[in-house]
This record gives C-alpha cells, structure tokens and sequence, in this order.
C-alpha cells in the first residue's frame, strides 16, 4: 500500500487564520479564502462579509484549485501560458484561472499537498500578498516549503 | 469563522466523527467551510446541499421533510440537484423578525449529531 502525505483541516484552518489576520492588518477590501487538497477538493473556506460573491467566491476557489492542479502559483501559471501563447480554454478546464492569488503547497519531497486561494483585492498581486501569509504560517509549522 | 470554530470545538469536545460542515448565505452560495481529516468527498457535498436547501427552502431540513411527506411529495419535483430530502443536518439561519440570510449543514455523523453540531453553528450565528 502506498502512503502519501494529506493536507489537514489544522494546516488549513492555520493558513486560512493567518490570511484573514494579514487582510485586517492591511485593511482593504473583504477577501475570499480557499484552501483545496491534492485532489482539488476544498479542505477549508472563508467568505468575509461584504465579498463579491459572483466574482471572489469563484476567483478564490478556481486560484487554489489552479495551484493544485498545474502544481505551481497562478501568476507562474499565466506567464507559462502566456509563454506557450495558449489561453485557458486550450487547457479544457474552465476551473482554471491566471489570477495572482492562487499559491502551490509542496512538503519537502516535493508532494503537493494542494493550493491556497485568495480573491477580493483589487488585483492579483495583493490577493498574492495575502495568501503569502498563509504559506509563511504552514512553513513556520514545518507543514510546507 | 466564529461559527466553525465552535463547532469544530463541539464535534472534538464530543469526540464525535469527522465531520464537514459548512454554512451558506441566503442564496444558498458558500460562506465557510470546513473538512475534518477523514471526511469523505461524500460528506462534503451531502453537508453543502443540506445547507443550501435549508437556505433555499427557508427552512429546517426536519421541516422541510415533514412538508414533503405530508404532501406526498418529493425533492425532485423541484428540479433542483442540489436539493436534499434527508431531515437532520440541515438548518436554516434567521434573524430579526424571521430573514432568512442562510442556512448551516453537516454531515459524517449520526443524523442527531450531525444535528445537534448544526445548532451549535447556528446559535454561534445568532449570537444565541
């Protein structure tokens, strides 16, 4: 039998947390949270009040899926794309998304062990910034590298 | 995030099994979300369309069934694949003279317990 490595609802609550305090310290706009699994399925989530349902809720969750599934950052993702000359549509999933926000997780043999979303700033760069602070907390728990 | 922190507590303090829990607005759209380790993909959904129905149909699921049986009717009628017929679970959220603003959903217990966790989330919500 094979053993793997799972992400945790403890690891996904403790970077969901850390974001959510990043974004009251750096008061902006309210913010989306996802956190998914290596299968794309969402381990924890968190809806501020006032968030852009149509757009945040989605952005969130496609971001940290985008992450787990092409196993790298969103913003990577769209320069890889961007490179190849491809759009998402020549991916054949419509779940995926170029928005900076989306972060890979990986253990220190590499495994990825999901993807973090963070969607409700104005633009990809500051919902990065924020999901950031939920890497640095997974790595300061030796959950990630 | 009060709300799953709370029931997170209760279902841990209880030692009960994992559970998904999950609450969402009035329109039935995702607010927060939890997944206990070992919760089966299963669960996850069956508690965000136990959720989702008791926002939609603005009602508690125990509820919601009692109106169907007595009816004679079933969920699918509705059309709507997201909606459940299970009656524990499943709680709508209220406040001031009866808005509804969402409902509350678990899943990976016993139906009572799946139960008695959804009300932990709600009274966290209504600050009940």
């Amino acid at each position: 039998m094979r053993m793997r490595q799972v992400l945790g609802l403890d690891e996904a609550m403790l970077a969901v947390k850390a974001i959510l305090a990043e974004n009251e310290a750096s008061p902006g706009r309210p913010i989306a949270v996802a956190v998914i699994d290596d299968h794309g399925d969402l381990v924890a989530f968190v809806c501020e009040a006032g968030v852009n349902p149509a757009l945040a809720r989605q952005n969130a969750l496609r971001k940290a899926y985008t992450s787990a599934c092409m196993r790298m950052d969103t913003m990577a993702f769209a320069d890889r794309f961007d490179g190849l000359k491809r759009t998402i549509a020549d991916s054949g999933n419509l779940n995926f998304t170029s928005g900076g926000g989306g972060l890979v997780l990986k253990n220190s043999e590499g495994l990825i062990l999901g993807g973090i979303g963070v969607s409700g700033r104005p633009d990809g760069a500051e919902d990065e910034a924020l999901a950031q602070a939920g890497l640095r907390a997974l790595r300061a728990a030796g959950a990630v590298v | 995030m009060a709300a799953i922190d709370g029931m997170l507590a209760s279902v841990r303090a209880q030692s009960l099994p994992p559970m998904a829990l999950v609450i969402v607005d009035q329109y039935g759209d995702l607010m927060a979300l939890a997944c206990m380790d070992g919760v089966t993909p299963f669960m996850r959904d069956y508690a965000t369309k136990k959720a989702y129905t008791a926002a939609h149909m603005g009602a508690d699921l125990a509820d919601f069934a009692a109106r169907l049986k007595a009816q004679g009717g079933s969920v699918t009628e509705y059309a709507d694949s997201m909606l459940v017929g299970a009656s524990r679970g499943g709680l709508v959220v209220r406040v001031g003279a009866g808005l509804v603003v969402g409902g509350v959903g678990v899943s990976g217990g016993t139906p009572d317990q799946d139960d008695a966790i959804a009300r932990v989330g709600v009274a966290t919500l209504t600050g009940g």
